[in-house]
C-alpha cells in the first residue's frame, strides 16, 4: 500500500466535479506490485500530467481507468462510473490516444474516420477536417505509409472528433520530433480545452509536460509521490551546492532531503521546501562557499526521482487543489 | 456500428476467404469427371467422391484461420486497445467479432454449395444416389466446423503461454471436432450438439475477455 506519509501531494479538495478518482487502485503483474494504492482525484478542467521513469506504473494506470486492465485491489471511478463497466454513453464522451498511436494500419484516413464514426452518438465532422486541414494530411493515404507525427495527428483527430469530456492520451509524443511534438501539443490544447474539458496524459517529455500541463502527479515504483499543481512542485525543489573544507566522510542525512552528490569536497544537495532546518543543516557541514538554485521542472523530476525511494521526502499537504 | 465492424473485419478475413475459395474452384475443377466414361450417360457430369475429404481440410483450415484472425490480428496489430477504447465496449465489440465470423461462415456455406453444386447438380437421373453420398458428408463439415472456429478464436484470445493453456481451447474442440461428424442420426444430434457447444465455447470467449488484461 502506499505511504501516505511518504507522498508529495497537495491534497485533493472533495468539493466539485471530478471527472478522474481512484481509490487504492492496486495492480499485480506477476508477483510484482506495478500500482500500488494509488489515490488520484483529477479535477474538471484541468491537464494533468502522470509523470514518471519507465516501468513505474503510468501505463497501467491508464489502462486501468480506460477499463482495459483489471485492478487487483481498489476502484477507479470515471466520468462517474467504475472504469471497468463504463456505460457506451458514457464510454463516448472520452477520447483515448494510445502509446504508439494503434489504428488499423490499412485503412486509409478517410477509412480510419468512417470505420470510427459510427461507433459515436455525436461525431464532428468540423473538428475532424480542422484537423486534418490543419496538418495537411492526406486522406487517401494509408496508415502505414504515414509517419510517426502523421499517424500521431490522424489519432488525435479521431479523439477530438466526438468533442469528448476526458482525453486521456498515454505518452502520445513519443517517437515524434520536437517541432510536430510542439505542434500535436498546442494542437491538443487549443481543440480540446474548453470550459469543463479534462486532459490526462502520461509523457517522458517534461518540456512538454512543463509548456501544458497545470497539475502533475509523479510515480515512483507504483506509488504517486507527488500529486501538486506544476508550479509548486517546480518551486518546492532546490538544489543547494556547497564546497566543503573536506569531503563529508558520511552520506548527508537531513530531512526533506531528495538527492544528493559528492565530487570530492564538492556536495550537492537538493531539497524539497528548502528552508530554516535545511539551512541550519548547511551551516553545520562549515561550507566554504555555497549557492542555492532554482530547477526547471526536467531537472526537478530527475533530483527527484534518483533520490533514495526509503527516505522520499513528502511536502506540507495543503487544502486546495487549483 | 455493425456495418463499421463488417466492413473492418472482411476485410481481414478477405484473404484467407478468397484463398478458400480458389482451393473450392480449383478442388471441383479437379473433382468434376466425366460421368458418362462411369455411366455411359452422355453430357452427364459430377463431383468425384474423393473431393470430400479436401473440402474437409479447406473448410477446417478456413474456420481456424478466420478464428485466429480475429482474436490474434488485434493482438499482432496493437489494436485492441484502440477498438476496445471505442464507445461500442468489449462485450459488444466480441459480440460483433462473433457475428461477422457466423456470416462469412455462412457465405462460406453458400458458395460452397454454389460451387459444388455446379458439380453435383450436373449429375442428374442416373446417379441420384452418388449426390447423397457428396451431398451429406458436405452438410456435416459445414454444420459442424463452427466449433473449430470458436476454438481458434479462444485460443487466439487467450494471453497465456503457448505450451499448453493457450492452445488447449484450439486442441480439445479439434478432437470433439472429429467426433461430432460420426454421431449416429447426425441430422438431429449434430447440429443441436454444435449448437450447444458452440454456445459454451461463446460464453467462455466472453468469460475470457471479462478477465483478461488488454494490455
Amino acid at each position: 500500500m502506499a505511504d501516505p506519509v511518504n507522498k508529495v501531494t497537495t491534497g485533493s479538495s472533495t468539493s466539485g466535479p471530478h471527472p478522474v478518482v481512484t481509490d487504492r487502485l492496486t495492480k499485480y503483474y506477476g508477483g510484482k506490485r506495478v500500482v500500488n494504492g494509488l489515490n488520484l482525484t483529477i479535477k474538471e478542467g484541468s491537464v494533468y500530467a502522470l509523470l514518471g521513469r519507465n516501468g513505474a506504473g503510468k501505463s497501467t494506470t491508464i489502462k486501468m481507468l480506460m477499463g482495459l486492465v483489471h485492478p487487483d485491489f481498489g476502484s477507479a471511478t470515471v466520468l462517474g462510473e467504475d472504469a471497468h463497466h463504463m456505460s457506451a454513453e458514457t464510454r463516448a464522451q472520452i477520447a483515448w490516444v494510445g502509446e504508439g498511436h494503434p489504428l488499423y494500419r490499412w485503412m486509409t484516413i478517410d477509412g480510419a474516420i468512417n470505420f470510427a464514426k459510427p461507433f459515436y452518438p455525436v461525431w464532428h465532422d468540423d473538428l475532424v477536417e480542422q484537423v486534418i486541414d490543419h496538418f495537411k494530411l492526406p486522406r487517401k493515404r494509408r496508415l502505414y505509409r504515414l509517419s510517426n507525427g502523421q499517424r500521431a495527428q490522424v489519432s488525435l483527430a479521431l479523439a477530438v472528433a466526438s468533442d469528448p469530456k476526458l482525453l486521456i492520451l498515454d505518452d502520445p509524443t513519443i517517437g515524434l520530433d520536437t517541432v510536430v511534438r510542439r505542434d500535436f501539443l498546442e494542437s491538443m490544447i487549443q481543440i480540446i480545452q474548453q470550459e469543463g474539458r479534462t486532459i490526462v496524459f502520461s509523457s517522458h517529455i517534461l518540456s512538454d509536460v512543463d509548456r501544458v500541463a497545470d497539475h502533475i502527479g509523479i510515480m515512483l515504483d507504483g506509488v504517486l509521490r507527488v500529486d501538486a499543481p506544476t508550479e509548486r512542485f517546480r518551486d518546492a525543489l532546490r538544489k543547494v551546492v556547497i564546497e566543503l573544507p573536506a569531503p563529508l566522510p558520511k552520506p548527508p542525512d537531513c530531512p526533506g532531503l531528495a538527492s544528493w552528490a559528492q565530487t570530492g569536497s564538492r556536495l550537492e544537495l537538493v531539497f524539497v521546501d528548502f528552508g530554516e532546518a535545511h539551512q541550519s543543516y548547511i551551516d553545520g557541514l562549515s561550507p566554504v562557499t555555497q549557492d542555492v538554485l532554482e530547477l526547471n521542472l526536467e531537472d526537478a523530476f530527475v533530483e527527484y526521482t534518483r533520490g533514495a525511494r526509503g527516505v522520499m521526502p513528502s511536502f506540507v499537504r495543503e487544502v486546495a487543489h487549483v | 456500428m455493425f456495418k463499421s465492424m463488417l466492413k473492418k473485419e472482411c476485410v481481414e478475413l478477405a484473404a484467407p476467404f478468397l484463398l478458400a475459395v480458389t482451393g473450392l474452384v480449383l478442388l471441383v475443377s479437379d473433382s468434376v469427371i466425366d460421368s458418362s466414361r462411369h455411366l455411359h450417360a452422355k453430357g452427364n457430369w459430377m463431383l468425384d467422391e474423393d473431393f470430400v475429404y479436401p473440402f474437409l481440410m479447406i473448410s477446417l483450415a478456413l474456420a481456424a484461420i478466420m478464428g485466429l484472425i480475429q482474436s490474434l490480428s488485434e493482438d499482432v496489430q496493437g489494436t485492441w486497445r484502440y477498438v476496445l477504447a471505442l464507445p461500442g465496449g468489449w462485450r459488444r465489440i466480441l459480440s460483433l467479432k462473433i457475428g461477422v465470423g457466423a456470416v462469412v461462415w455462412l457465405c462460406w456455406g453458400v458458395v460452397s454449395a454454389a460451387i459444388s453444386g455446379l458439380g453435383i447438380l450436373a449429375d442428374v437421373g442416373p446417379a441420384g444416389e452418388t449426390w447423397f453420398r457428396l451431398a451429406d458428408p458436405m452438410l456435416r463439415i459445414l454444420v459442424c466446423v463452427p466449433v473449430v472456429y470458436c476454438g481458434a478464436f479462444l485460443t487466439g484470445l487467450r494471453r497465456a503461454n503457448w505450451f499448453f493453456s493457450r492452445l488447449a481451447p484450439g486442441i480439445g474442440v479439434m478432437l470433439c471436432w472429429f467426433i461430432l461428424p460420426y454421431l449416429p442420426h447426425w441430422w438431429i444430434v449434430a447440429p443441436v450438439v454444435t449448437a450447444g457447444f458452440a454456445a459454451v465455447l461463446i460464453s467462455v470467449m466472453f468469460h475470457e475477455a471479462s478477465h483478461r488484461d488488454f494490455a
